[in-house]
């Protein structure tokens, strides 16, 4: 009986310790790292740093139009990104999660653009905005196509969500379609011999059980829009007139561009705790709604 | 069951996207591939060497492997300008220095958080170049102080020297080659438009975008996509020729020339206008490239840019017809020139354990036959060490009358408080897109130029 318990122990640190000491390494001790840098007047590069307290923490919150224009920007992308693709990819998945052939090519199709390189993709969109949209204005005459996308601050973000939105599709999909797959047979059928239409077992049946997949979903996307930068790296670089600024490019640009460091780290640190109110909120809201087969 | 096959679909979808984050980071390959190119390319002519072990090798390596061990030089090239150059040059200086290798890293993008990173984590490179001027400033505790060395500093054009400098007036890198900025022309298109006198004030300048409308072609494709580019611009019409770059941007820093007093500043956002009016359609989606591609095939007569981008525009078209137009600001022919300078500085790093052979190296790629080989052919242009060798660039020999004929001026932007471009350039883009008044604009600048 001993013996098992230590043998599942061994077990289990063998499995688990390497995860554990990469995460230590790559995200754990830089974090703690990040905290004592954020206190520091430091260019990223000197071998001197000068002490200053919590004066970066004050000038964030008193001095900084850029950083909370970034924050309004990611809040409003986040708000836009999850609704957005969580609905289309659910949607895709129901489709999707029928037995057909057809429909494994359906999902070959939606998860393409979720593996192909970044910089492929925003030669893409450039293309699409550029190039395709005008030969599109040039065959149909709306105006619509003829805008300048990419160029006017105020449609440069619904640029970036639909990018965003095109690329991530396939993984929740996949996600999605995992749980609809989940779902008892039986309890549809007999749903449907009771005289349910689809909605009804959808409504019903389908989503309360699907609810695990709906909040690693939730969770998934909530965290990709906070983080966003990526895009906003390859494609936008910000622009048009600082429009496109993500709370985590900004910190970039502070680290590595306007060389402040500690400041950087500042900002990461209180975005960071921002980060954790929302997600934990949002995760307590989906796990009340789960139930179990 | 049900789980079990949830688990493995999860799983799958786990590995999928880690295979997705690894696409992710392909733009960051090339870099490392050149590493391994060179390496190993450098590997084999060592070893080559080594077999053969001429006598005159073992003269001109006593600098490095005196006792035949093996030295692995690490050089960090911020720039992918002449590689093919580049890469002769390191095997001619393996050939003479037998058993040493040298490691280069060349970094087209972002070089800064590459170079920045790599000397967080201790792993300084040897040899190194950044941006003169502030950027290099903070790299130069790092560096060797190569003030005594008159043998090597002698070499080079005083005032390329004068780029090295820290405020103590030490030299503590050393220049690579010149650029020139301005704006560039299509001498092809102006003629088509019957232009034959070069614009030189604000008044000529929208006669000539007029001609070349009227004459169907785009007077400019300005590429207000990229920030640093209207940074640039913007430096043009802050300059004061009696106090030249680094007068005139210490009294902007120090407050003692206000923003809104300069002379030609509201000319800028003529030019803006002008770029606006005389422009393509969506003028903000026009990045470097865009332009670049446009002004090589005549599709557009003007961009703002430096002949940096010669090899860019030789390959989007070798034969267009280009030059430099000292750029126009105010409404004096005298105003207008071109902004030149030392931009790029090397530096070697004082703790390298190869100290000796770093220093070698480097005079080597900047001063020797080879050095100037790679700067006047292989990238084109005019270097900061004294040489009566021809260049290969057209734009870079344009450059050269404008110099004789002292219708330059030093660079602004590299010696403004840092992050200049990036903070200052969105406010030009704002102004494009009307988000910003011209008011605002100045505003803008005065407040980052005297706040740090």
């Amino acid at each position: 009986m001993k013996n098992k318990k230590i043998n599942d122990f061994l077990l289990f640190a063998l499995f688990v310790f390497p995860a554990v000491a990469f995460v230590l390494f790559a995200t754990d001790i830089p974090f703690v790292m990040n905290m004592y840098y954020s206190v520091f007047d430091w260019n990223g590069v000197g071998k001197s740093m000068k002490f200053v307290g919590l004066d970066n923490f004050i000038k964030i919150f008193t001095n900084d139009k850029l950083f909370w224009k970034g924050v309004t920007f990611t809040l409003k992308f986040a708000v836009f990104y999850v609704v957005i693709v969580n609905i289309i990819s659910l949607t895709v998945a129901v489709v999707m999660s029928k037995e057909k052939k057809s429909s494994s090519v359906g999902r070959a199709f939606y998860y393409v653009p979720y593996i192909i390189s970044l910089t492929a993709i925003s030669l893409i969109w450039k293309f699409i905005f550029g190039p395709g949209f005008e030969a599109l204005y040039n065959i149909t005459g709306w105006e619509f196509f003829n805008w300048s996308w990419v160029g006017t601050p105020k449609l440069a973000f619904y640029v970036v969500v639909i990018m965003a939105v095109w690329q991530n599709v396939g993984f929740y999909m996949v996600n999605y379609i995992a749980g609809i797959i989940a779902v008892p047979k039986e309890l549809t059928e007999a749903a449907k011999i009771d005289g349910a239409n689809s909605f009804q077992v959808f409504r019903k049946i389908m989503v309360p059980m699907i609810m695990p997949a709906v909040s690693i979903c939730m969770l998934t996307s909530l965290t990709f829009a906070f983080k966003l930068f990526d895009i906003i790296m390859v494609f936008t670089k910000g622009g048009p007139a600082n429009s496109t600024v993500t709370v985590a490019y900004n910190i970039y640009k502070e680290a590595f561009v306007n060389n402040k460091y500690g400041m950087a780290t500042a900002k990461s640190l209180v975005f960071v705790v921002f980060v954790l109110i929302v997600t934990a909120i949002q995760l307590k809201v989906t796990k009340s709604k789960e139930v179990e087969a | 069951m049900v789980k079990k096959k949830l688990a493995v679909l999860l799983s799958a979808v786990m590995v999928a996207s880690m295979l997705a984050a690894c696409g992710g980071s392909d733009t960051q390959e090339p870099a490392a591939e050149s590493t391994n190119e060179d390496t190993a390319a450098s590997e084999e002519s060592a070893e080559a060497e080594s077999d053969g072990a001429s006598e005159e090798s073992a003269e001109s390596g006593e600098a490095s492997a005196a006792s035949g061990e093996e030295v692995t030089l690490k050089v960090f090239d911020a720039h992918a300008y002449g590689l093919d150059e580049y890469a002769e040059m390191v095997e001619a200086f393996e050939k003479d220095h037998p058993g040493v290798t040298i490691e280069v890293q060349h970094a087209a993008n972002d070089s800064n958080t590459l170079l920045q990173s790599r000397v967080n984590s201790g792993d300084i490179p040897d040899v190194f170049d950044v941006e003169s001027g502030t950027s290099a400033k903070m790299y130069y505790e790092y560096a060797y102080d190569w003030t005594d060395d008159t043998d090597v500093t002698s070499l080079f054009n005083e005032d390329a020297l004068e780029t090295g400098r820290d405020d103590d007036g030490r030299i503590k890198s050393l220049p690579w080659t010149y650029e020139n900025m301005g704006i560039l022309y299509n001498k092809d298109c102006f003629e088509q438009a019957g232009i034959t006198e070069l614009p030189t004030t604000m008044d000529e300048l929208e006669e000539a975008c007029k001609k070349l409308e009227a004459a169907g072609i785009t007077a400019f494709a300005m590429p207000a996509k990229e920030s640093w580019v209207l940074g640039q611009l913007a430096t043009h019409f802050m300059m004061d020729k009696s106090l030249d770059a680094e007068g005139t941007a210490n009294a902007l820093k120090s407050g003692e020339k206000q923003f809104a007093d300069l002379p030609n500043w509201n000319n800028l956002f003529r030019m803006l206008d002008l770029a606006i009016e005389y422009g393509p359609d969506k003028p903000l989606e026009i990045d470097w490239e865009t332009s670049e591609n446009m002004l090589a095939n005549g599709e557009a007569a003007m961009i703002h840019m430096g002949d940096w981008c010669q090899s860019t525009l030789d390959s989007f078209n070798a034969d267009a017809n280009l030059g430099f137009l000292p750029c126009p600001v105010g409404s004096s022919a005298d105003d207008c020139t071109l902004l030149s300078s030392c931009n790029w500085t090397y530096l070697v790093n004082k703790d390298s354990e190869n100290l000796e052979l770093a220093k070698e190296y480097l005079t080597y790629i900047l001063t020797s036959e080879m050095g100037q080989y790679w700067m006047c052919e292989g990238v084109g242009a005019v270097p900061g060490v004294k040489t009566d060798r021809e260049v290969s660039g057209k734009l870079a020999n344009d450059a050269k009358t404008y110099i004789a004929a002292a219708k330059t001026n030093g660079w602004i932007h590299t010696i403004a408080p840092t992050s200049y471009s990036d903070v200052c350039g969105p406010y030009l883009q704002a102004y494009m897109t009307g988000d910003m008044s011209a008011e605002e604009v100045t505003q803008g600048f005065q407040e980052f130029w005297t706040a740090q």
